[in-house]
């Protein structure tokens, strides 16, 4: 379990009451529909909820789509979200009548906010690295990424050395700054350069398979000779005090993501594979090793194969995430562009909002238009992977950052 | 009317009327024979030579929509649009109920199927011509095409200040001649985006200098010759006189009293540096060397050409004086814009975020806009090129002005339709961004009279999508290029 949740203002007893009731509201929700909101504002009838909004359909985030939706917000969190909802008189609530909502977007693997803090070290493990401690919560590049629909993002380490660190996750708020919701999250590895690279040890992608099952059972791992590298001992225990739980692997192509399941999977761990930018030759081989894959860094320069990568992996069952790695990558446009070269209507908005969330370990709190979920909604007047669609609204945590009637 | 100029008018009316009955002869041999013409017109598809396209949603850009509409292309052009057009007997029939019939898209400023020595050669370039360096056989050019880009404008050089000569060519027909060999002279004038070297105001004064330079070739250079040989004596008479005194015409004189010293030194720098002067220019000597003469500089030569500059005594501009200036920061393209009014040139100025603030004086200039930054790069945070606020597009065609979308690049240029489709999302309407990659890129390109959209006369560029053209799950299911369909499978 996870020990520490989001700073929240209310004490823990009320928000566990709040939890039981929306629970309540959803169960009357699919008994009837018509009493959801009634029954979201039954609990505290001093005032009414936040903010109702009523869309054409619903791209909840896992894949299902609700059509009429109507979507209750409080206290920064949704409380109800009901098909064919209708809202009873004298209720404000705003209508996107024809309009298509969705989650606001996780990105699951960026470095925006870190410049490069989290990036460089001598030593190939650095499991103690925190992409978190790195990273500045009022950076000037996270405005753009919430003007972009992106509300919650993965903070990872560089993949600069194998054992690279600790991801984090942080949720964008309405003023463009950021609050980080997990500071020490998945452990986050790298099988491909430049974690190895030819001036230091490991250099192959063997040689870090050593050194992570060396490390794993607690043993210092050198190569003979000169190439011996001084291990501190911190990082060491970090390595063997891992047990199971979601990793994070930065692979590039088949050999690193086969490498990087085996050896974290035969730990315990459960990999998701990150970036797979030279993997598109052998999608087949990718999907057989059955773990999550986050597609990074896919932009106008890539080439039809790779574009095409998303596709292939979530035709073989694969649950694809795409990612917008790179500073100055759009992920709305890495949407678009998996969309254009083949991934099905049904996985492009899951792949950046649940999964994404999922990957990062907080789909509990954030990805899906959900009860007790953050209240982060994006309304379209399109399909959320078009280009095309304008934004209609823009929900952060509750608050609205953009209205377009 | 001269007496001079009559005569030459007989002439132009006779060739005229002789040349509109030999190319449509031309086009039915050509037809008939069923060989490859140029490309521009000549050539019709197998069998009987016409192609209709029918039933679909036709959406000829500068016409209103067809819900349900008929376009029939022959020899190569596009013959009828229209909502109750009667197919003739014999036509190739293409199906195209449920879909949605568009002009093929043109990129306004495109590096695809360039090498790279054009794009970032030395400075300046002005004799490299665009085309000649285009491999039509780039695999990248198929991609583009099954995303409907039919027309490519090649800009040429990006890096040097002078970049060459903008060419148009059509994908999909390797062979086949440019359809404009000799286009717009392209010139560099933003700041970032170059490699010169030079600062900002020494840069754009360089390439006025450049100009200027070829404008007044002939007596210029002369003067300029003559006075660097007085240039000692005429020193120890007038210690103060500025150099520029000796050696530009005095109407431009006059022109640079009104500039700022700092201007002014500034242009002397790049004016020195560009006629093949030591780079010092505060304490100039007598050159030993003889300073170039425009007919060994084949940049001279070009710009001279392309501003109409020419050897007989007449004040005629010969050359079409258009431009195509590329200008990234605000500043850029009030430079480019005063280069506009000062050259009078028939200009088209791309770039991104600097143009908004500018769009009151563009409108005035009645130059063409082309929208270039793709905001999608992998360029650093700092560089001003990555910042690019939404809703461009949707400002400036707010203004009244009819801004390209083009990607600025290589490989981007194949999802031409998404980055239309991203200012659609912006603040576009849906047809306002199709235009945008379609007639207004035409426009930018110069070919708005031959392509762009689907109208009678106009080349057959044709897309016809089984979907909105701006959608990304859309495809191209049909694409004829010069009145011939493509095959899109094969790679």
């Amino acid at each position: 379990m996870r020990a520490a949740r989001p700073a929240s203002p209310t004490p823990a007893i009320w928000r566990t009451t709040t939890r039981a009731v929306s629970r309540a509201a959803l169960a009357l929700c699919l008994a009837a529909v018509v009493a959801a909101p009634v029954a979201a504002r039954a609990d505290d009838p001093e005032r009414a909820a936040d903010l109702i909004v009523r869309v054409g359909r619903l791209h909840v985030g896992d894949g299902t789509v609700l059509r009429g939706a109507v979507i209750v917000i409080d206290e920064g969190r949704f409380v109800s979200v009901a098909e064919d909802g209708t809202v009873p008189p004298g209720v404000p609530v705003r209508v996107f009548a024809d309009a298509v909502a969705c989650p606001g977007f996780v990105d699951a693997v960026t470095q925006i906010g870190l410049d490069g803090g989290a990036a460089e070290s001598p030593e190939a493990r650095t499991p103690d690295v925190r992409a978190a401690d790195a990273f500045d919560v009022h950076h000037r590049d996270l405005r753009p990424v919430l003007a972009a629909g992106v509300t919650t993002i993965g903070l990872l380490p560089a993949p600069s050395n194998v054992a690279a660190g600790r991801a984090a996750v942080a949720t964008l708020r309405a003023d463009g700054s950021a609050a980080v919701i997990e500071r020490v999250g998945a452990p986050v590895f790298a099988l491909r350069p430049p974690a190895l690279r030819a001036d230091r040890v490991p250099n192959t992608i063997a040689g870090a398979r050593a050194l992570l099952e060396a490390a794993f059972e607690g043993r210092a791992w050198t190569t003979s000779g000169e190439g011996a590298v001084a291990v501190r001992r911190a990082a060491l225990d970090a390595l063997a005090g891992m047990r199971d739980g979601p990793a994070l692997a930065y692979v590039s192509d088949v050999e690193e993501a086969r490498v990087a399941v085996e050896t974290l999977g035969g730990r315990g761990l459960s990999p998701t594979l990150v970036g797979l930018r030279a993997a598109w030759k052998d999608p087949a081989a990718v999907a057989a090793l059955g773990a999550p894959c986050v597609v990074t860094d896919l932009s106008l320069n890539d080439s039809e194969a790779l574009l095409s990568l998303p596709a292939e992996l979530a035709r073989r069952g694969v649950g694809v995430s795409l990612a917008s790695g790179a500073p100055g990558r759009s992920l709305r446009m890495a949407l678009a562009l998996a969309v254009a070269h083949g991934l099905p209507a049904k996985d492009a908005v899951p792949a950046v909002t649940h999964r994404p969330a999922a990957v990062l370990d907080v789909a509990d709190r954030v990805g899906r238009v959900a009860p007790s979920l953050r209240a982060d909604l994006l309304v379209f007047s399109g399909e959320p992977w078009e280009p095309s669609s304008r934004v209609l609204l823009s929900v952060v945590g509750g608050e609205i950052t953009e209205e377009r009637p | 009317m001269s007496a001079r100029t009559l005569p030459v008018l007989v002439v132009l009316i006779a060739l005229a009327a002789v040349g509109v009955v030999i190319p449509a002869a031309e086009a039915r041999a050509a037809g008939a024979a069923g060989g490859d013409g140029d490309g521009d017109g000549a050539g019709a598809g197998a069998g009987d030579g016409v192609i209709a396209l029918v039933g679909g949603e036709v959406l000829p850009v500068s016409g209103a929509v067809l819900p349900v509409g008929t376009v029939l292309v022959e020899g190569g052009l596009i013959t009828a649009v229209g909502a109750d057009v009667d197919v003739p007997a014999g036509a190739t029939v293409i199906d195209c109920s449920g879909k949605i019939v568009t002009p093929g898209l043109i990129d306004a400023d495109s590096a695809l199927g360039l090498d790279a020595a054009t794009l970032t050669g030395r400075l300046p370039g002005a004799d490299v011509v665009a085309a000649d360096t285009f491999d039509a056989w780039d695999a990248r050019l198929r991609t583009a095409l099954r995303q409907g880009v039919t027309t490519l404008h090649l800009g040429a050089g990006r890096t040097q200040t002078v970049g060459g000569l903008a060419s148009v060519v059509s994908i999909g027909r390797p062979g086949a001649a440019p359809f404009v060999r000799d286009g717009a002279l392209v010139v560099n004038v933003s700041t970032t985006a170059a490699a010169s070297g030079l600062p900002g105001a020494a840069r754009v004064a360089g390439i006025r200098a450049l100009f200027i330079a070829a404008q007044y070739r002939e007596d210029g250079l002369e003067r300029w010759r003559r006075d660097l040989a007085e240039y000692e004596e005429e020193r120890l008479v007038d210690a103060a006189l500025p150099e520029e005194r000796l050696l530009l015409p005095p109407e431009l004189l006059e022109r640079m009293r009104r500039w700022s010293p700092g201007a002014r030194a500034a242009w002397r720098v790049a004016a020195y540096k560009s006629m093949g002067r030591p780079k010092s220019y505060t304490k100039p000597k007598k050159p030993r060397a003889a300073p170039r003469t425009p007919g060994d500089d084949p940049n001279m030569e070009t710009i001279a050409s392309v501003l109409g500059v020419d050897d007989d005594d007449d004040d005629d501009d010969d050359g079409v004086r258009r431009a195509f200036l590329r200008a990234e920061l605000s500043g850029d393209v009030g430079a480019a814009l005063s280069m506009v009014r000062d050259f009078d040139l028939t200009a088209v100025i791309a770039g991104g975020e600097g143009l908004r603030a500018r769009a009151d004086e563009l409108v005035k200039a009645r130059v063409g806009i082309v929208l270039t930054s793709t905001g999608d790069t992998s360029l650093p945070r700092t560089s001003p090129l990555a910042r690019r606020l939404p809703g461009l597009g949707a400002a400036l065609a707010a203004k009244g002005l009819r801004p390209a979308i083009a990607s600025g690049g290589a490989a981007p240029a194949r999802f031409l339709r998404l980055l239309a489709a991203r200012e659609a999302g912006e603040g576009m309407s849906p047809g306002e961004a199709l235009a945008a990659v379609t007639l207004w890129a035409a426009e930018a390109a110069g070919v708005a009279d031959r392509a762009g959209s689907l109208a009678v006369g106009k080349r057959a560029d044709v897309v016809v999508w089984d979907g909105d053209p701006l959608a990304a799950a859309s495809r191209a299911a049909h694409v004829l290029v010069a009145g011939r369909e493509v095959d899109l499978a094969s790679r």
